[in-house]
């Protein structure tokens, strides 16, 4: 099982020191690329798994991150905000990248494993990011209020994610 | 006699009329419970037999209100800005969960 090691990277690049200088365009960049990673992954694991957990968890995983990149888009475009692509929502999407790669050679159990493995990891370091350096670091009230709003329905979806990790440990599926 | 009658009569118009003001019904309620930030707000509610229940989905994903019990009640989707109303009749204690995000939960007493 090979965790996508780019996306964790990514995410860790956003250290806490960086939190002063991150601006709110580089936020924007980096939430609506996050959501987008996991739409991605979302979207073949609804087409690929055969397990009506995993699937039902993909779908909402894509609903759940399309709604929330609708409100950040709606948002930055008010503010007249552009997303700035930076370091951060690069590696995020390199390591989405590498993470669908990996995904669309597997199949059956292996495949539901490796893609509930990095959604438990992905969502750990994405709240990590938006702890540590989006909230703290975003100027805009509106944009803060946006993160705060939304960091539960992260924390849902990786407690979420640990149950069905969990569970198909136990059944070996 | 006719007088008897009506003597009769007024005293049990004004007891009945008595009886009833002493009988508080009272009139049904609706509650709302807000959706919001992947929570229901307030988490736990008691209402009386025959109130209703409001939710209101403030959110930006959708949710639902489905009690843990199967059957009682299930909104199905309520999506941003929807609500979904159920009335209670009956008491009881009664848990439920978002179906979409099963670690947001709440409950509904329902006290006579």
């Amino acid at each position: 099982m090979k965790l996508s090691v780019s996306v964790l990277a990514g995410l860790l690049l956003v250290a806490p020191a960086a939190a002063q200088e991150i601006t709110d365009a580089q936020i924007a960049s980096i939430v609506v690329t996050a959501n987008q990673v996991d739409i991605d992954a979302g979207e073949l694991a609804a087409k690929v798994s055969t397990n009506a957990e995993v699937k039902k968890f993909a779908q909402r995983m894509i609903t759940d991150h399309k709604g929330v990149n609708k409100s950040a888009v709606d948002l930055v475009t008010k503010l007249k905000v552009t997303p700035e692509d930076n370091a951060t929502s690069k590696a995020l999407k390199d390591g989405g990248e590498k993470n669908l790669a990996n995904l669309k050679k597997l199949k059956g159990a292996e495949f539901d494993k490796a893609y509930m493995d990095h959604e438990v990891a992905y969502h750990t370091q994405v709240l990590e990011a938006v702890d540590k350096t989006l909230i703290p670091g975003a100027k805009n009230a509106d944009l803060k209020a946006l993160l705060v709003k939304v960091r539960p329905a992260f924390v849902a979806h990786l407690e979420h994610a640990k149950q069905i990790q969990s569970s198909l440990s136990k059944t070996g599926n | 006699m006719a007088r008897k009658l009506l003597l009769t009569a007024l005293v049990l118009l004004i007891g009945g009329a008595g009886a009833g003001a002493t009988q508080k019904k009272a009139k049904p309620v609706t509650h709302t419970v807000t959706i919001d930030a992947t929570s229901f707000e307030p988490a736990s509610l008691t209402i009386a037999p025959g109130d209703s229940v409001n939710w209101v989905n403030k959110d930006i994903i959708p949710h639902t209100a489905t009690s843990a019990k199967k059957g009682l009640f299930d909104s199905g989707t309520i999506a941003t800005g929807e609500s979904w109303k159920h009335t209670f009749k009956t008491a009881g204690d009664l848990a439920y969960i978002c179906q979409f995000h099963p670690t947001m939960k709440g409950s509904i007493k329902v006290k006579k």
